[in-house]
């Protein structure tokens, strides 16, 4: 299985900098982390693997096909997990997880099975607005990972997470990698103690202009 | 708001069919075919109303009938020494009108106003000379057909036979002209001018025409009206339907970004907007159009209670609720403007 980027150009405005200058990268299957400064562009290179941003030249191809805008994809082949996690705070955690993959037709079973895994078993009926920082982000992971998706893309999984919800979320992560081999998960992260699950590590640093390199070291050693 | 607006719109449509109902009343009495035209004769003037009134019954040919009544100078006295004005008329005249008068003997009458029953009387009459001459006669209600003719509420009237004696003093003679059907009423009106013009003749005649115009200028009013409150009540809908829509662009925003996240089609999400706002607003103008006939009916009844007058009507106006559709769907229409605006912006712009 194979995610590809070749000669991605993104800005997000017209005369403003680009964010991603001729990028190009190929993920096949397994874990990969993609790790650098905040602003040097992970989230937005998630965002473009996902289909959720358009290139503003360049492509991204699943499997040598440029699919990744298409709805099948959104639908069946990729989650997402976003930063701010985006779980509909008026939503009991069942509807949560069903309106993800409501195209793929996951049952009631299926949520309390995910929700059994995730440590929040019989609490269908609850609301996001309810459940710690942690819970929330364990629901979050369980709503991206419900549909058994093909390529999964994690925006700081665990950032604020304390070690037992961070071991509890690379224990998903792991299951998953198990259950399905050929699977592609990117994760963009800050965070050390996800270097363990990773089958390749990306520096997103070295992607940034020397001067913007320089300013994050001086920002980082003072 | 426009639960407001929509009172102030039947309140002024109440004040204006109370007044549409005043001057239906109005034409109704005065006669909407009768044509009054008077002439003052003076003590001792040989009268022309005679031959008068052969002109205009040979003008009239087939279209009308005529009938002279003649407001005498002298008046009656019945209890209280009441004053009362006496008419006088032509029983071989009247008989063509079917003014359903009650049976008297004499051909006297004393009309009067709220009279329940009718019951013979004596009324004394006195003459120049302070003389009393009593009549009998039947004291009765004004018979609506005669309020066309005489403009009283309370008048004796009297055959041409018991009258003439007392005429010498001078009196007012009322040609009254009854036009048998409405669309010759200009024409006759037409003719009968061009008669006095050429006769140099100063005689007053009186017509509904300038009624008819009152009615109908109230009618444009009321129309005018109609519209201005509903296009008002209509700008308050597109208003508040688009400031609601505008202020819901951020959740909508949201939602919608997240469930093309999801892999959503955005036709299906634009046709699910379409087809709940379309659903709720006409559920909504259903629901509205029954509440607001009956409530009108009731505010309807509220004011002719209040204007005293006997029945106001409301009738079900299919143009309002065609303006208010409009409106409606116009808001329709604008609150679904953000949708596709959201439907078209990329999620990764949203969503974080």
């Amino acid at each position: 299985m194979k995610l590809e980027c070749k000669s991605l150009n993104f800005r997000y405005e017209k005369n403003t900098p680009l964010v991603l200058d001729s990028f190009s990268a190929t993920y096949d299957s397994g874990v990969h982390l993609l790790k650098g400064y905040s602003g040097c562009g992970k989230s937005t290179l998630l965002k473009l693997l996902a289909g959720y941003l358009p290139p503003s030249s360049g492509e991204v191809t699943f499997e040598g096909e440029c699919a990744v805008a298409s709805q099948a994809y959104r639908a069946s082949l990729m989650s997402f997990l976003f930063q701010q996690l985006n779980l509909l705070p008026l939503a009991s955690l069942k509807d949560n997880l069903l309106l993800s993959s409501s195209l793929n037709r996951a049952s009631t079973q299926d949520v309390e099975y995910w929700l059994d895994k995730i440590g929040l078993a019989g609490q269908l009926n609850k609301r996001p607005s309810e459940l710690s920082g942690g819970q929330q982000q364990r629901v979050a992971i369980a709503r991206a990972l419900i549909k058994k998706p093909r390529v999964l893309l994690l925006d700081e999984p665990t950032s604020g997470l304390d070690d037992l919800n961070t071991e509890a979320i690379k224990q998903l992560i792991r299951e998953y990698r198990e259950e399905d081999k050929e699977s592609i998960c990117i994760i963009s992260t800050h965070d050390s103690r996800l270097s363990d699950l990773a089958d390749s590590i990306y520096d997103f640093n070295r992607y940034l202009p020397i001067e913007e390199r320089l300013e994050q070291m001086v920002k980082r050693t003072s | 708001m426009t639960l407001l607006l929509a009172l102030l719109g039947i309140l002024i449509q109440g004040i204006l069919s109370s007044l549409e109902l005043k001057i239906q009343e109005k034409i109704e009495n005065a006669g909407v075919r009768t044509i009054l035209i008077s002439n003052h004769v003076k003590p001792f003037e040989v009268p022309s109303t005679e031959a008068e009134k052969y002109l205009i019954k040979d003008l009239l040919k087939d279209k009308g009938k005529v009938i002279e009544f003649k407001r005498l100078g002298v008046s009656a006295t019945w209890r209280e020494n009441k004053r009362i004005p006496i008419y006088a008329y032509d029983r071989d005249e009247i008989a063509f009108f079917d003014l359903e008068l009650p049976f008297s003997e004499t051909g006297a009458y004393y009309f009067t106003k709220n009279h329940d029953y009718d019951e013979p009387i004596t009324l004394a009459i006195i003459d120049r000379e302070r003389r009393a001459v009593s009549v009998d006669g039947m004291k009765c209600e004004i018979p609506s057909g005669l309020r066309s003719f005489v403009n009283a509420d309370n008048f004796l009237l009297l055959p041409k036979q018991y009258s003439t004696r007392f005429e010498a003093t001078g009196y007012y003679s009322f040609q009254a002209v009854e036009v048998d059907r409405l669309e010759d009423l200009g024409e006759v009106i037409g003719k009968l001018e061009t008669l006095f013009k050429f006769d140099r003749r100063n005689v007053q005649m009186v017509d509904q025409r300038q009624l008819f115009d009152e009615l109908e200028k109230l009618y444009s009013i009321q129309s005018q009206w109609r519209i201005g409150v509903a296009l008002l009540i209509s700008a308050v809908l597109t208003l508040l339907i688009g400031s609601t829509a505008l202020l819901e662009f951020r959740q909508n925003q949201y939602v919608i970004a997240l469930l093309k996240s999801f892999g959503v089609s955005s036709y299906i999400i634009a046709i699910s907007f379409i087809v709940e706002n379309l659903v709720l607003v006409s559920l909504g103008l259903f629901l509205a159009a029954a509440i607001m006939v009956s409530a009108s009916q009731d505010a309807m009844r509220a004011l002719s209670n209040t204007f005293g007058t006997s029945t106001l009507e409301w009738t079900f106006s299919f143009e309002d609720l065609n303006v208010l559709m409009m409106a409606s769907y116009i808001g329709v229409a604008l609150a679904l403007l953000p949708v596709f605006n959201s439907l078209k912006k990329p999620v990764g712009r949203v969503l974080q």
